[in-house]
């Protein structure tokens, strides 16, 4: 016979999560949430490797896609994307009994990969690695031009949304890798800045310099696209 | 409108283009959130940068992240964790 303490919960115990999403309108990641929420109580110390094995597969493997996606922006080429995908999980897999199980795994196997990325392949890609300080002043130019530009905005919004996939793909795949995976995980994956900054290894405001430099690289790359297929036109047509 | 007015709202646009990509992120508190949902109410131009960004980054959503890995590779994860035992690595 079961003596309980205290009766068991109707729905999973509240988890402490070891990065805050600080913002309750956040979107909610169907795939995360499924995941947590099937997290039984795990015995970590009494597992056995099977039970282990089987939890991975059956937790960290549903990732499988979004960390391919992103190691495909990460590295730009299909083959590269798997290695990097497939050492990450061999190393996850390895400290999986270090997981703390109902904490973020969704992040943890980013910054993982985040780190595989860099270690390994990053160095062996030798990308020009555009200077990422931290002044804004970028940002800072590009906001000035914003509200002395003839109102052309609407247009703008028009013309950039009626780009294919592929011209948005191209353009952040020509961003520098700071830059790219910075938008990648805000813009695709929906992390905080919290958690970018733990991902990426970086303070908070770092992330956001990133995110703004990349946002308006990618704001300008994705004009010129849309000028180059006549949805816009450029400011100024001396070109023409 | 006197030229204190003018200066003020251009300073408050100033302000809400500084922080339009935390709004866009949710990283800001309600009550600033809020300071700037009512300018950009009010405020064309800010609101056109607004929609742009906006856009952009659904635009990024929708065609950055929707590849699917290939079959080939789970198999190749899978037999590898099988194979590996599990150890203590420091990542």
């Amino acid at each position: 016979m079961m003596t309980l303490t205290r009766e068991a919960p109707p729905y999973p115990p509240v988890r402490s999560y070891v990065m805050s999403i600080p913002t309750p309108t956040e979107p909610v990641d169907p795939a995360a949430t499924a995941v947590t929420a099937s997290v039984p109580v795990v015995d970590r110390e009494t597992e056995t490797e099977d039970e282990r094995r089987a939890r991975f597969e059956a937790d960290a493997l549903a990732f499988l896609d979004q960390l391919y996606a992103a190691a495909l922006r990460m590295t730009r080429n299909p083959s590269d994307a798997e290695d990097v995908v497939q050492e990450t999980y061999a190393k996850a897999y390895a400290s999986f009994h270090q997981f703390t199980p109902g904490t973020n795994l969704k992040a943890w196997l980013y910054r993982i990969l985040t780190n595989t990325y860099i270690n390994t392949y990053r160095k062996k890609q030798r990308e020009p690695q555009i200077s990422d300080s931290e002044n804004v002043e970028d940002w800072q130019i590009a906001r000035a031009e914003s509200h002395t530009s003839s109102g052309l905005k609407s247009a703008e919004t028009v013309a950039l949304e009626n780009l294919p996939d592929s011209d948005v793909k191209e353009a952040l795949q020509a961003l520098a890798p700071d830059f790219r995976l910075a938008v990648f995980l805000a813009d695709v994956e929906g992390f905080s800045y919290q958690e970018i900054a733990e991902i990426m290894g970086t303070p908070i405001g770092t992330v956001m310099s990133r995110l703004n430099r990349g946002r308006t690289q990618l704001r300008k790359l994705l004009g010129d696209y849309a000028a180059e297929r006549g949805l816009l036109r450029r400011r100024e047509e001396s070109r023409a | 409108m006197s030229e204190q007015g003018h200066l003020e709202s251009q300073d408050d646009c100033t302000k809400v283009l500084t922080q339009v990509y935390r709004f866009l992120d949710n990283e800001l508190d309600t009550a600033s959130g809020d300071a700037i949902r009512e300018h950009l109410a009010a405020c064309e131009p800010c609101m056109d940068r607004f929609d742009v960004e906006q856009a952009v980054k659904a635009l990024v959503h929708r065609c950055c992240g929707n590849d699917r890995a290939p079959e080939t590779l789970r198999a190749k994860i899978m037999l590898q964790i099988t194979t590996v035992r599990s150890t203590t690595i420091i990542t």
